[in-house]
């Protein structure tokens, strides 16, 4: 990052593989959205050479490059309120069908599919922890910064956060 | 000495040890106490299962798309400085090997422009009619000069293509009009000088001349001239010639209309 930073833009390439489909990741189960986690994609690396100066010398890029890619979502976010998940159960059920729609592409077994949907059922921040530390696998120490709260907070909010997930994957295994 | 830990901190450190393995301690402070809570050992134990299952998750591909797009993007960060680059490049490497031929090519084109400039072109080509001009004129005061009838008339047909007829020329074309001998000619002077019928000397000129002329033929041409420049003070001398019993009876009825034209002006 630092090359690209001081002109090489060609390294930004080497970056894009390291990271597209990790973004792409983050993207597609933010949003459930393969052509717009594909957008978003790419509104990462726009930005990342529009705000490269800010980018500090001993910064870490791994939490630069989500903190840019949270940005972009709660962008997308605004611009589509499309997606707006409810907190809770009741809400939840209401678009279930809705969920269930979206997801009828992915071939998965029920219980991966009922998975899908209740992490789908959680707020957007939930979901947004759950996959910083679990299919990001970033460090609670990189996401404590990330969220400006303490580490102590982050595992708190993911005991809780798993709890309600856990609560939400019963209620469709039942 | 054995770790004993409250319920949050055990709640955390199941939390923790998601992330990285807990420390022997803390490891066996955690399992010292599910064992003394069965009921949140058996929540987490379902939790961390659960935990795992996420990773089975997963998500489609992205399209070859996004790296096309990607692709296109850098191609695009990248082109017009190289283009902007090469272009002044090559320029400058071609000043260096030809400037000999840029400065020559510069002359010329410099001696071009200005030897088919359009101002000058025009200049030229007003000078030129000038001097063709100043040139029929002297032409037009010479041939009235002459004793043929027929070189006076070129004379006087020659001034319409005088482009600026001055005080001389209008005073020639009078004085023709008035004592030339020869009808053509003097006919031919009246007819030039309608062209001049805003000029108040031209107007007051070919009214006074009614009196003076006798032929019919003159008359009438000059009732039809002094109608075409509506010179309505010219009904007087009509009259008076009417009023006299020497004029011909040919032309009274032509006198007469001309009389009440120039009066309805």
């Amino acid at each position: 990052m630092l090359k690209v930073k001081s002109g090489g833009l060609e390294h930004l390439s080497l970056l894009y593989k390291r990271y597209s489909k990790r973004l792409y990741g983050f993207f597609y189960r933010m949003t459930l959205d393969s052509g717009s986690s594909e957008d978003l994609v790419q509104n990462v690396f726009e930005r990342i050479i529009k705000y490269k100066h800010y980018y500090a010398e001993n910064g870490h890029f791994e939490s630069w490059v989500f903190h840019i890619a949270r940005n972009v979502h709660l962008d997308h976010i605004k611009k589509n309120k499309r997606y707006d998940f409810q907190e809770d159960m009741q809400s939840w059920e209401g678009h279930l069908r809705e969920e269930q729609n979206k997801e009828r592409d992915i071939q998965k077994s029920d219980e991966l599919r009922n998975l899908t949907i209740a992490l789908n059922a959680l707020t957007t921040e939930k979901r947004e922890l759950i996959e910083m530390t679990r299919f990001q696998k970033l460090k609670y120490e990189q996401v404590a910064l990330l969220l400006n709260i303490s580490e102590s907070a982050v595992k708190v909010r993911i005991h809780r956060i798993m709890k309600e997930l856990k609560e939400n994957y019963s209620k469709l295994d039942a | 000495m054995k770790m004993e830990i409250t319920e949050a901190q055990a709640r955390e450190l199941w939390s923790s040890q998601l992330e990285q393995p807990l420390a022997e301690k803390e490891t066996q402070a955690l399992a010292q106490f599910l064992s003394a809570n069965p009921a949140i050992k058996e929540e987490l134990e379902s939790t961390s299962m659960l935990w795992d299952n996420l990773a089975n998750m997963e998500i489609p591909s992205p399209s070859d798309h996004m790296d096309q797009k990607f692709d296109a993007f850098m191609a695009q960060m990248a082109q017009p400085k190289a283009e902007k680059m090469d272009v002044l490049y090559s320029l400058s490497i071609w000043f260096e090997t030809n400037w000999k031929v840029g400065v020559g090519a510069l002359a010329i084109g410099l001696i071009i422009g200005l030897a088919l400039s359009p101002n000058k072109e025009a200049t030229k080509v007003d000078q030129l009619a000038s001097e063709v001009s100043d040139l029929k004129k002297m032409m037009v005061l010479s041939l009235i000069e002459k004793p043929q009838a027929q070189d006076r008339i070129r004379a006087v047909s020659m001034v319409s293509e005088v482009r600026k007829a001055d005080a001389s020329i209008v005073d020639v074309l009078i004085e023709t009009m008035n004592k030339d001998k020869s009808l053509n000619v003097r006919l031919a002077a009246i007819d030039a000088l309608v062209q001049y019928g805003n000029d108040e000397e031209v107007r007051s000129a070919l009214i006074k001349t009614i009196p003076r002329q006798s032929s019919p033929l003159v008359l009438v041409t000059l009732a039809d001239a002094l109608v075409q420049i509506q010179a309505k003070e010219a009904a007087t001398e009509f009259q008076k010639m009417m009023d006299n019993k020497n004029v011909d009876p040919s032309i009274k009825s032509k006198l007469k209309s001309t009389i009440q034209t120039l009066k309805e002006i």
